[in-house]
């Protein structure tokens, strides 16, 4: 009986994976992030930025500051318009 | 005794989860290319135990309805059963469809975060505008430059799309009609 029971779990878990499986996780900030600044040409060294500051002024601009895993940090821009643009803070 | 008989069920289960997936995958192809999805189901149907002739019949009606209507909306002129040939029709309106679904449905894709979309919109908005400086002849750039551009661009999209691939799929079989619909935009 305890055999059949485990059996039927065993079963449902499996047919749990089959039928829905694991789904694409949604992206974090920092990867997003990073994933931005490397679609910029600029290096970052991995897949995610850590220290983020964000700040958005009155007209809708939105600057972002990362560091990137290699140590370098950017500085992100989003205008109002939706254009972004990246430069490396010194 | 038992176990044989689950990883049989489980068997079962999973090669009949694959067919689907098959199915749904040819399905959605189909659709992009302008194809009606009725190929599917006719390829589901030959699946079916019965096949009796006059399903046959019906079967390659089918197809050859599918192939004409897949010519025609090629822009290639069909010639009917009597010799007369059928008009060809102008593609421009349903691409502009099949264009604003992808671009909806990049935006709704959980594989790439807002700020990344954000980037390859301001780098589609500058393809777009070197395309229209190539136009009025303002950039020095022959068409064969923007043209790499756009393959570098598009294979950047297609690279962050890898967690989406069904998307990836659709969208690297609308890479030719993207860029003809680019050339579209009017300058």
């Amino acid at each position: 009986m305890n055999t059949l029971n485990l059996f039927a779990r065993g079963l449902a878990v499996a047919l749990a994976l089959i039928l829905f499986p694991v789904g694409a996780s949604a992206v974090t900030k920092g990867e997003d992030i990073a994933t931005t600044i490397m679609l910029r040409g600029q290096p970052c060294g991995g897949n995610a930025v850590t220290n983020i500051s964000e700040q958005k002024d009155a007209a809708g601009n939105t600057v972002i500051k990362a560091t990137c895993p290699n140590g370098k940090r950017y500085q992100v821009d989003v205008s109002s318009s939706g254009r972004v643009s990246v430069k490396p803070i010194p | 005794m038992m176990r044989l008989v689950l990883v049989a069920c489980l068997g079962v289960l999973f090669h009949l989860f694959n067919m689907q997936a098959v199915f749904a995958c040819d399905g959605a192809a189909d659709a992009v290319r302008g194809a009606p999805v009725i190929v599917a189901s006719v390829e589901t149907d030959m699946g079916t135990t019965e096949a009796s002739n006059n399903v046959n019949a019906k079967k390659k009606e089918k197809i050859a309805e599918t192939h004409a209507s897949l010519n025609s909306k090629q822009g290639k002129v069909v010639v009917d059963r009597g010799g007369q040939k059928a008009p060809a029709e102008t593609t421009a309106t349903k691409k502009h469809f099949d264009m604003d679904a992808l671009i909806e449905r990049i935006k709704q894709s959980h594989a790439i975060g807002m700020f990344t979309k954000l980037a390859l919109r301001s780098d589609a908005l500058d393809m777009v505008d070197l395309i229209k400086a190539y136009r009025q002849k303002v950039t020095h750039m022959s068409l064969d430059e923007v043209r790499a551009r756009f393959d570098g661009l598009f294979l950047k999209v297609l690279a962050l799309l890898d967690d989406d691939p069904v998307l990836s799929r659709e969208i690297s079989m609308s890479r030719e009609g993207i860029w003809k619909s680019l050339l579209e935009v009017k300058a």
